[in-house]
């Protein structure tokens, strides 16, 4: 099938204190219909301004796309004009942010917030664009809700008003979906509610995600495929299945036996040693060798990222044969 | 079995809630009567949602807010009946490392006047020892003595959190409190300050009290696991009890929530309905029975104390297993 989104050699822009930095230095990837698409990595990896650049919504004056495209249904992006953004944004293309707080405005009620967007898009009346507002309500399970279109957002539990950001972004039947960190800033009782309405509204409209997280349990129960960043590039892509029983980047692998495991005792985690560069100072060669237990005079140079089995890619020297395991036994 | 080092009976800790006019005052109850001991050289973990009185149990303990009520005995006294000065001693044995190293150090001091801050209130050594002590705890934690000129902005959350340690491990204090010290940081840095801290727990003996919302830290690092909800301890296990085979309903659903990396394991999730009471106006009874799926009628009346399970190790407050 056509994917719905293809982003094609993408580098982000950012003027710094001294000089410009790259947090995005040409990334490829893409969406198909239906499928969600796990982009995992620490603070920094360049995962949200990922998820903005797609948006249209890098700070004005600050970052912007400075080369390659993004398609969406083909149209790219990148070259749209912010009218014709807005009419994609919220419409085809949502999204769901961390902190439902901060992303809903204090003083506007519940129901005024998804109106707003109701009557913009779809073009509805008043009276219908509240209609649909708690019908939406109803559809992410809010108790209530035809007297929580009346609230404000202070008085909702933080659980809540992410079920509202989701009503929101749901209420227009996006094509595209993106959740960036939907569950970090909540507590696990409430984030196993609401992974499970993200999974049930997938399965019911068919709607594509792009999962932004650093969990990587999170990633384990919600995502088809999985692209693993590192300080602004694609270190790893595969089936998440694949992903999880043979991991191939030394980063990856690293990543997974650091967390400590709930099935069986271990002594001492493995921990990856140093820390993130700083996009003002990436090493050359390979951005992970300094902290790589396996760097030799290869990673020097930076290695491309190529394939070593089916829908697996690995942006490592060491992964050449196939995907074979290296001897690179952590934990 | 070795004694408990510190003691903790009934505490309780009350935070008034503005008054109405007209309207009686009235209290969240943050900590309502949690009671737990720990043994020298354990550590015990404490798990829960936001606003179930893990952090607000730790703080109490140390008495950096006073107690509304109950015991910490540690050592055998009484911390809540000594004065201010008398308790001053004491402090410099029991510290606590917070979790967002962040906020928690001075942005216009060194690092070496945050490390040698502690020394100065407490007056150990000369001026010339204190700072060697500095350099020292520097090497310790991980970081070399030549980062003492600089400014906690020059460092990384993970190096902050190291910083953090050294302040409170310079005292050389017997007990440490860590109020989540590793939910800030990405899992690769969470990941070396876990080891760091069980490396000095081994090194000087220490014994931690561990608060955290992160199950698998929780497992990971303790030996016994308390589980709060609303304000009291639900359940109270060596932790290979707790985890293999927890007994309250409450304790059984916060495990199956956990997303668990392995895209085969499904587990059997129990979804919990709403959201957790305000504490302000918590449940009647057992405070857990408006979300628990196995809630009897009583739970609505009577609340369940906690008590011994299947062994006296395993303690649990639930009218399931009375």
């Amino acid at each position: 099938m056509e994917p719905i989104l293809q982003v094609r050699d993408l580098h982000v822009t950012f003027k710094g204190e001294d000089g410009e930095i790259h947090p995005v230095s040409g990334i490829d990837f893409h969406v198909r219909p239906g499928e969600t698409l796990g982009i995992v990595g620490e603070s920094g990896c360049g995962k949200s301004v990922t998820s903005m650049s797609i948006m249209g919504l890098l700070p004005k004056g600050m970052g912007r796309v400075s080369k390659g495209q993004i398609l969406f249904q083909n149209r790219n992006i990148v070259e749209m004009t912010p009218l014709q953004l807005q009419k994609i944004r919220g419409k085809e293309i949502a999204m769901i942010f961390q902190e439902p707080m901060t992303s809903l405005n204090p003083v506007y009620t519940i129901g005024e917030q998804l109106g707003e967007q109701i009557r913009l898009h779809l073009g509805l009346g008043k009276r219908e664009a509240r209609e649909k507002a708690i019908e939406m309500l109803k559809t992410v399970g809010i108790p209530r809700a035809e007297e929580v279109v009346r609230e404000y957002p202070h008085q909702l539990s933080g659980g809540m008003r992410q079920r509202v950001m989701i009503a929101m972004a749901m209420s227009c039947d996006p094509k595209l979906l993106i959740a960036d960190e939907p569950t970090t800033a909540l507590d696990v009782t409430i984030q196993a509610q609401i992974l499970d309405l993200m999974r049930n509204l997938k399965e019911k409209k068919g709607t594509s995600i792009i999962f932004i997280t650093h969990d990587l349990g999170v990633v384990a129960e919600m995502c088809d495929r999985v692209i693993v960043m590192y300080a602004g590039q694609i270190i790893e892509e595969a089936p998440v299945r694949e992903l999880f029983r043979n991991p191939q980047h030394p980063y990856t692998r690293g990543l997974m036996a650091s967390i400590p495991s709930m099935d069986h005792e271990q002594r001492r985690l493995y921990s990856i040693r140093g820390t993130v560069p700083h996009p003002s100072a990436m090493p050359p060669g390979c951005r992970f060798a300094p902290r790589c237990d396996f760097a030799r005079e290869a990673c020097r140079e930076s290695p491309p990222l190529r394939a070593v089995g089916e829908g697996h890619q690995v942006r490592c020297w060491l992964a050449e044969k196939g995907g074979a395991d290296h001897g690179g036994s952590v934990a | 079995m070795a004694e408990a080092l510190l003691e903790v009976c009934d505490l309780k800790k009350y935070f008034p809630v503005k008054g109405k006019l007209f309207k009686p005052k009235s209290y969240v109850k943050a900590v309502d009567g949690v009671s737990f001991a720990i043994r020298k050289g354990e550590t015990v973990g404490l798990v829960g949602e936001s606003g179930c009185g893990k952090s607000t149990t730790g703080r109490t303990l140390l008495h950096l807010i006073p107690p509304t009520g109950g015991k910490v005995l540690y050592k055998g006294r009484n911390l809540t009946s000594l004065s201010p000065k008398q308790l001053r001693p004491l402090r410099r044995e029991l510290q606590i490392v917070f979790q967002d190293p962040y906020a928690s150090l001075d942005p216009r001091m060194k690092i070496r006047d945050i490390l040698l801050e502690p020394l100065e209130i407490h007056k150990i050594g000369s001026k010339q020892e204190r700072l060697k002590m500095v350099e020292e705890i520097l090497d310790i934690v991980g970081l070399g003595s030549h980062y003492a000129n600089r400014y906690p902005h020059e460092f990384s959350g993970g190096q902050r959190q190291r910083i953090g340690i050294a302040r409170s491990l310079i005292l050389r204090p017997a007990v440490i409190v860590a109020d989540e010290p590793v939910s800030a940081l990405d899992v690769s840095i969470q990941s070396q300050i876990l080891n760091l801290l069980q490396d000095l727990q081994e090194q000087f003996d220490l014994t931690y009290l561990f608060i955290s919302h992160d199950l698998s830290v929780v497992k990971h690092i303790s030996d016994r696991v308390g589980v709060m909800y609303l304000g009291r301890l639900v359940e109270f296990a060596p932790k290979e009890k707790l985890y293999a085979a927890p007994a309250h309903p409450y304790t059984k659903a916060l495990l199956s929530a956990a997303p668990v990396p392995n895209p085969d394991a499904r587990p059997q999730r129990i979804i919990l309905s709403g959201d957790v009471p305000n504490p302000a106006n918590p449940p009647s009874g057992c405070a857990f029975h408006t979300r628990c799926p196995f809630a009897m009628e009583k739970c609505k009346t009577d609340r369940p104390e906690l008590a011994p399970y299947d062994t006296a190790e395993h303690l649990v407050a639930c009218h399931l297993h009375t």
